[in-house]
């Protein structure tokens, strides 16, 4: 079958389709939906007995901050990667890592002695499950409006959208678990998150590219 | 301006319009063998990548945003499949087989005159062929299905199912005559 043949095929058989909203529309419908998602899910599972002393908190304040930056920068890589054409350069993608590491150092410049291992290992796997529950219904609507574009490069696209879905459970999660020991929220907080992210990496083709679907 | 022209053309298209659809398709092929070209010194291959190229704009025409424009999306996905054919060639390349010598590597150890049946020679054809081709070939002359119901069945749109058995046609004619040449 020759190119013009192709081209008079599909042509004939074209039918009319449904144009995907624009990138921001749909980002912030989801960022918008997710956060709202999440800010229930915290009220549900309980908030921190310290939280009013805490929000006048400057430095827990920043890290909050830099975690919402990461939420929406990495949702704003996603869903720009999603469509041909609309991807941003490398500055673009690097800067939520970069706030990402930002946030570690915060964390991890917290008061040393509080880094004890026996701390860490404290209701740590409570604070993963809360945090799965928080990430799971973002991350699910996540892939299924990613799915709906034409994600090029499904490993990036996919990793971002579980790096926005992960950061905004973590963030939540700062907003339920009492514990700021470095060793705590490094291992236990950000573990799961990187772990996500590197999944989405790994599983971007399976999770983004629908069957017979050309990338 | 010529964005503008194929921005309206693919709204236009977006919408079910087949003549504004096909006078797009017509100018962006030319566009996209233009650029293929440039890269892929043998005309069969940017051939390959244009049809390639055109079955991806027209899976993926409803993420086209009329607001932006034309030109990034379309040449985002001439990329794409331009380097995901290269991918695809440097790893056939590491494991390609001559065709005579494929042909030895085909099961029973027996030749084609020896085997003399038509359809025990087009078996061990199929076997030398990729496993896409190979499916869609047997599903349409073996199993006697249509475009249509391999297209449901797979999941594949039906242009894509009529280029894949073209290409699997193509390859089966190259290994025949690969086979004939060496005997």
């Amino acid at each position: 079958m020759g190119s013009e043949e192709i081209v008079r095929s599909l042509a004939r058989d074209l039918t009319p389709v449904r144009r995907l909203r624009g990138i921001e529309w749909r980002m912030l419908l989801w960022a918008g939906l997710a956060l709202l998602f999440v800010s229930i899910g915290t009220w549900v599972l309980g908030t921190r007995p310290d939280l009013s002393g805490k929000i006048r908190d400057p430095a827990y304040l920043l890290e909050n901050g830099l975690l919402l930056l990461v939420f929406a920068l990495s949702a704003w890589n996603a869903f720009h990667l999603s469509i041909p054409g609309a991807e941003r350069g490398a500055a673009a993608r690097m800067l939520p890592i970069l706030l990402l590491l930002a946030w570690v150092c915060l964390i991890a410049g917290h008061a040393p002695d509080a880094m004890t291992p026996t701390a860490a290992r404290v209701s740590a796997w409570r604070c993963v499950l809360k945090m799965s529950c928080l990430a799971l219904a973002p991350a699910v609507a996540v892939v299924l409006m990613l799915r709906k574009a034409a994600p090029l490069n499904p490993a990036w696209t996919s990793g971002f959208a579980l790096l926005s879905a992960g950061s905004l459970a973590v963030l939540g999660t700062r907003f339920l678990c009492a514990k700021d020991t470095p060793l705590h929220v490094l291992l236990w907080h950000l573990g799961p998150l990187l772990a996500a992210a590197l999944v989405g990496i790994q599983l971007g083709k399976w999770l983004l590219i629908r069957p017979g679907a050309r990338a | 301006m010529l964005d503008r022209r194929l921005s309206e053309l693919m709204r236009r298209a977006q919408d079910g319009d087949r003549l504004a659809y096909e006078t797009l398709l017509t100018e962006v092929i030319a566009l996209v063998r233009g650029f293929a070209r440039k890269r892929l010194r043998n005309p069969d291959q940017v051939e390959d990548v244009a049809q390639e190229t055109l079955l991806s704009i027209h899976s993926h025409r409803h993420t086209y945003d009329p607001a932006r424009p034309f030109l990034p999306w379309m040449y985002a996905i001439v990329r794409h499949r331009l380097f995901d054919f290269v991918e695809k060639q440097k790893r056939r390349g590491e494991n390609e087989v001559p065709a005579e010598i494929a042909w030895e590597q085909v099961p029973a150890g027996e030749t084609i005159v020896e085997r003399g049946t038509t359809s025990g020679f087009l078996q061990q054809a199929l076997l030398l062929i990729s496993i896409k081709q190979r499916e869609i070939i047997q599903m349409l002359k073996l199993e006697g299905l249509s475009v249509a119901e391999i297209s449901r069945k797979t999941g594949i749109s039906e242009s894509s199912v009529k280029v894949t058995a073209h290409r699997g046609y193509k390859a089966l004619r190259k290994l025949i005559a690969g086979a004939v040449h060496g005997e």
